[in-house]
């Protein structure tokens, strides 16, 4: 036992790996992660991303916020408009003389 | 790439939803409807806060006033017709055409008060911070009327 022992720490001490320059190595290796780095799932995605993401999040439910609240105050101030010149509109026979000369 | 793709459809659909819902809690579709179909005594009815009594009570003066308006569109529309005629003829006379521009211009001051004067009966049947509110928001649009086209009824001062 303790002669196999020696002789295999003799040949590995004598053992000595002279591996061939790769220059495609580093590069073969990043592709590597990045293809396992695409096949993530969205989750460990945004978990990666977590600061990225809830502030996209963020800003569009805010900005989708208030262009919505917008977009309803304008709706409902036209149509007040709208319907305050049908109002006066009936009651003013300057208006109804008019709309009869242009037919 | 994907889960980018995936992120900004989420980011636009979040977008979406906010815009939709807010919008949906912001909106006054009862307004938008009677805008729709121009039903203006439903929006006077609910801008000015009106009970069925004082809304009865406006409507009957509306159609006393409806027969005044007619007499006065009348009237403008024929002045209108008389000084077209005038501006038609070949070598229409400047005294004449002064004086048809002073009958129409006359006839329209005329409306004009009994414009003014209608709106203050409708006022008068409102309660007291609505009928000012409701003077303030129409008669200085009576004055604006233009000719060229339809008067400026924007709410905003």
């Amino acid at each position: 036992m303790n002669n196999e022992d020696h002789s295999l720490r003799e040949t590995l001490a004598d053992w000595r790996v002279a591996p061939q320059t790769d220059a495609g190595f580093r590069a073969r290796v990043w592709q590597r992660i990045d293809r396992a780095a695409s096949r993530e799932s969205w989750p460990v995605y945004a978990r990666r991303h977590a600061t990225g993401v809830a502030f996209a999040l963020g800003l569009a439910l805010v900005a989708g916020g208030w262009f919505g609240r917008t977009y309803a105050h304008q709706q409902v101030k036209r149509d007040r408009d709208r319907l305050a010149w049908d109002y006066l509109a009936s009651i003013d026979a300057r208006y109804q003389a008019d709309q009869f000369t242009r037919q | 790439m994907r889960n980018l793709l995936i992120s900004v459809a989420l980011v636009l659909a979040a977008g979406l939803a906010a815009s939709t819902i807010v919008y949906r809690r912001c909106c006054d579709p009862d307004l938008h409807q009677a805008a729709r179909t121009g039903d203006a005594e439903h929006w006077l009815r609910r801008e000015f806060h009106l009970s069925d009594a004082q809304m009865a009570a406006i409507e009957n003066l509306q159609i006393d006033y409806d027969k005044e308006c007619s007499m006065h569109c009348q009237s403008i529309i024929q002045a209108n017709e008389r000084l077209a005629a005038i501006r038609r003829a070949a070598k229409a006379d400047p005294a004449l055409l002064a004086g048809a521009q002073r009958v129409l211009d006359d006839r329209e001051a005329l409306c004009r008060d009994a414009i003014k004067a209608h709106l203050r009966r409708v006022a008068a049947l409102m309660p007291p911070t609505e009928g000012k509110r409701y003077l303030a928001m129409l008669l200085p649009k009576v004055d604006t009327f233009r000719h060229e086209g339809a008067p400026n009824l924007r709410l905003d001062p």
